[in-house]
């Protein structure tokens, strides 16, 4: 599929729109907190494999492909200008009236949102990775071009870090979440 | 932190994840992206893509005269058909030659030394 996609036949590129074009937007909205950009940031690293499909070698590593150049454009847009922040993104509006739990679950979601959003960049890119997309910590490594134990050593401060940005609401999120574990 | 600290912390962690928003993908996202495709040219792909030339299918036979040429000198070498044309030194003519006359290594003398006619 790759091949013919590489042949300029945009019939077969679509295919690959739609099984990876989900994966590599949500990780951007990630990296840039939300911000309007995500859109074209995702489509770059699209085009980038459109122009040139023969950067890619092995069909199985075209996730990975797509997700390092996604993730590095989103990177280089993150330092090229101050974002929106994620807290001045406007909530995403529900036709339904809410009830009282589903507005609690949303201040819950802006807290947490917030509180990854302050995550240094290598470390959100690695949350994102492996607990938002699922990728395996092989996977995610290798898209961050880092060895499986850095990896796991960026994903540990990571959850330090989440906790400290956290602070107070960390027990009492947890404590909504399930009362009998008891989280410190 | 202990090894159980950051087993429970990483726990914690994945629980508290799911508090955090879907990420909403706009409905038309692909469409304005293929939309974009669409218009947007390949670069210099053709040449990556292409296969490997391969050998020129006549390759092997231009080691054919190389052979022929070497087997022929070897028998060339073993006539004497031109040995007139080649120097003294290649076909060893100048070691077949006897010494001139008058120059001596010494060797002539060794009996008459011996006899006692030279001193």
């Amino acid at each position: 599929m790759l091949l013919a996609s590489a042949r300029r036949d945009a019939d077969a590129f679509e295919e690959l729109v739609r099984r990876y074009h989900a994966s590599v937007y949500r990780m951007v909205w990630r990296m840039l907190n939300g911000n309007g950009e995500t859109e074209d940031v995702a489509q770059e690293a699209f085009v980038k494999l459109w122009q040139n499909p023969a950067q890619v070698r092995e069909p199985k590593a075209l996730k990975g492909w797509l997700m390092r150049v996604a993730s590095n454009l989103a990177i280089d847009s993150l330092r090229r200008k101050v974002h929106t922040d994620i807290e001045a993104v406007p909530d995403i509006v529900d036709p339904a009236p809410s009830s009282g739990v589903e507005l609690e679950k949303r201040a819950a979601a802006k807290r947490v949102d917030e509180a990854l959003a302050k995550l240094p960049e290598r470390q959100k890119l690695a949350v994102t990775l492996v607990y938002f997309e699922g990728m395996s910590n092989i996977s995610a490594a290798s898209v961050m071009n880092v060895s499986v134990d850095a990896l796991e050593s960026i994903l540990s401060r990571s959850r330090r870090s989440l906790k400290e940005n956290l602070a107070a609401d960390w027990r009492a999120l947890l404590q909504e979440l399930d009362p009998e574990l008891g989280y410190r | 932190m202990t090894d159980n600290d950051d087993m429970k912390l990483d726990k914690a962690f994945s629980q508290l994840l799911r508090y955090a928003s879907e990420t909403p993908v706009p409905p038309g996202a692909q469409s304005h992206l293929m939309a974009r495709i669409r218009a947007t040219p390949q670069l210099g792909y053709t040449q990556e893509l292409q296969p490997r030339m391969k050998l020129p299918y006549f390759r092997p036979a231009l080691g054919l005269p190389l052979a022929a040429s070497l087997l022929l000198g070897i028998y060339l070498g073993t006539q004497d058909s031109f040995d007139n044309i080649w120097s003294d030194t290649i076909t060893g003519l100048v070691l077949a030659d006897p010494p001139e006359p008058g120059v001596t290594n010494g060797f002539e003398d060794i009996e008459q030394y011996a006899d006692g006619e030279l001193t």
